[in-house]
């Protein structure tokens, strides 16, 4: 039976996803007016002000390009949020969809009546030295500071190399267990990415623009799979390309949860919090069958035992896809798909937001744009949208009265909230 | 008192020695040793050299190595299933990353018997595999 929600989501909030030296609609924007922007956006959607909140959870992953690290008392003022209990905290690339548990929990202890959660990231620059000069950082240096959240005793001593762990290692699992041939694989990667760049094309916060046929066109291509396997996609570690793996951007999201008995007084369509749970693990994170993440079953059987769901009742699936192969193999674990027929659906389009199965409809980590802390929040607007009905040109046609996301945080948590519509 | 468990795992590479944490109480292998069984959680466990035989499964290289190793790029990092139990991902020699082409190829030969050995990498002595016999 589906459980009793104690917590709703009453206003959400995200910024356009980009670069802060160039982006139109976050250019020169501080990491504090970033932040501002997603709470002021969720605290108008759930008509409220700061005053009208009780406590503010900040998220935030690398301070070596915020060059902030105890912001949240810094950002009091600029939320409108004076004396108010607040902290910053972090599981990386999952923070914000952590956060959903962390406020669920601090509504329905009683202890507040409403919480604000804020993330934010600025991956591409970092202040110079002077608060409205930036500087862009050098992408080495970007996975330098990043791989601070690996394994620092043993693991990234041992020649660690990310892109080969995170995408090359699985995706070579998932092909040889269902008897893929490595051509076969690169066309799922190719359909997937078609659902990844449609979905981003068609939300105007995300950093990718154009859908692959666009794309492909401008560099004067007419079959897009030929630009897929053009040196224009090389192997950022092979078999994973280029347009497989994410976008470093910078971003902010928010989300205000209340108590669920309170919550249509703020929002005529609140969304409930029903479940969550978390998981942690160090590297390595799989064995020789690397398509079996642990901390994922534990995450989701978790969320989904407090929600009183199972993965086939889902009408929206959500999964962290800094590398797009985990949108075949999380979608599995999350019972979404049975073993070994994901990517079926996905060569079928299943997957897009006018399919029968939707996931990701916000174009992910490599379309929306990868915001550590804050991306998670981008995805639960994303959510929150599509259960309401104001996903725009990307809505998905069926309604959705179930969903859950899943989010990984380096290196390696795994976070699954469960939600219900009304 | 916590021992000091990092420590000796260096010391022991200086003296050609490739240590692994054997539980107590449930008898299984954790490498690289840390301050607690990784299978059950007890903190009985003793250091020990492991044998250093493994079986590599799978290996691919970046374009985007990190900044400490990208001088050996491209290099084979690869997924080796220890004798002893536990998985462990490092530099594997022996394994030609050079292209796709040869890391398609060289994956298709999979899986490997390897043997570990002392490397010093970029200024540090690490545990990597070779195929070599």
């Amino acid at each position: 039976m589906v459980s009793k929600a104690k917590a709703s989501i009453v206003g959400v909030g995200c910024t356009k996803f980009g670069n802060v030296m160039k982006t139109p609609g976050i250019k020169d924007k501080t990491f504090h007016e970033l932040i501002a922007e997603a709470a002021f956006e969720a605290m108008d959607d759930a008509n409220m002000s700061g005053k009208d909140i009780d406590a503010f959870y900040l998220g935030s992953m690398l301070s070596h390009t915020s060059h902030a690290y105890s912001h949240h008392t810094q950002m009091c003022d600029w939320l409108g949020m004076q004396l108010k209990p607040s902290l910053h905290f972090a599981t990386a690339c999952s923070t914000l969809n952590t956060g959903l548990g962390m406020a669920a929990m601090s509504v329905a202890s009683g202890k507040f009546k409403t919480v604000l959660v804020v993330g934010a990231e600025t991956l591409s620059s970092y202040p110079d030295d002077n608060p409205v000069k930036r500087k862009a950082v050098d992408p080495q240096d970007l996975w330098y500071w990043t791989d601070f959240g690996v394994d620092q005793i043993y693991a990234y001593h041992h020649c660690y190399d990310i892109a080969t762990a995170y995408g090359a290692i699985p995706t070579l699992s998932y092909a040889k267990k269902y008897g893929l041939n490595l051509d076969k694989m690169d066309e799922v990667m190719y359909n997937i990415y078609k659902a990844v760049s449609k979905h981003a094309s068609l939300d105007p916060k995300a950093f990718v623009k154009d859908d692959i046929k666009q794309i492909a066109k401008k560099k004067k291509f007419k079959d897009p799979f030929d630009y897929w396997r053009s040196k224009n996609n090389p192997y950022f570690a092979y078999p994973t390309r280029l347009l497989s793996a994410l976008n470093t951007v910078d971003g902010a999201s928010a989300y205000i949860v209340t108590r669920a008995e309170n919550a249509k007084k703020y929002n005529k369509k609140p969304v409930d919090i029903i479940g969550f749970h978390w998981s942690a693990s160090n590297y390595p994170w799989y064995g020789k069958d690397a398509t079996e993440w642990a901390i994922d079953k534990t995450a989701f059987s978790g969320a989904y035992k407090m929600a009183g769901v199972k993965g086939k009742d889902l009408d929206y699936l959500s999964v962290h896809d800094c590398m797009q192969i985990y949108q075949l193999i999380t979608s599995e674990t999350a019972g979404y798909f049975k073993k070994g027929e994901s990517w079926k659906a996905m060569m079928e389009g299943r997957t897009m937001f006018n399919g029968d199965k939707p996931m990701n409809t916000s174009g992910g980590r490599h379309g929306k744009g990868h915001a550590f802390a804050a991306s998670p929040g981008a995805e639960t607007y994303e959510l929150v949208k599509q259960m309401r009905g104001q996903a725009g040109r990307k809505q998905i046609k069926k309604p959705i009265k179930l969903a859950a996301q899943h989010n990984h945080g380096y290196g390696m948590h795994a976070a699954v909230t469960v939600f219900k519509g009304r | 008192m916590v021992d000091t468990i990092a420590k000796k795992f260096y010391d022991g590479l200086a003296k050609k020695k490739i240590l692994g944490a054997q539980c107590g109480a449930c008898k299984k292998w954790t490498f690289p040793p840390v301050t607690a069984c990784r299978e059950c959680g007890s903190r009985k466990i003793t250091l020990k050299q492991i044998s250093g035989k493994g079986t590599v499964h799978f290996y691919s290289t970046s374009i985007l190595p990190p900044k400490k190793f990208a001088k050996y790029s491209p290099y084979a990092y690869g997924l080796v299933e220890l004798k002893e139990g536990p998985s462990f991902m490092t530099m594997v020699e022996g394994l030609n990353a050079a292209t796709p082409d040869t890391i398609r190829k060289g994956n298709e030969k999979l899986p490997l018997k390897v043997k570990a050995k002392v490397s010093n990498k970029a200024g540090m002595n690490v545990v990597v595999f070779t195929t070599k016999k």
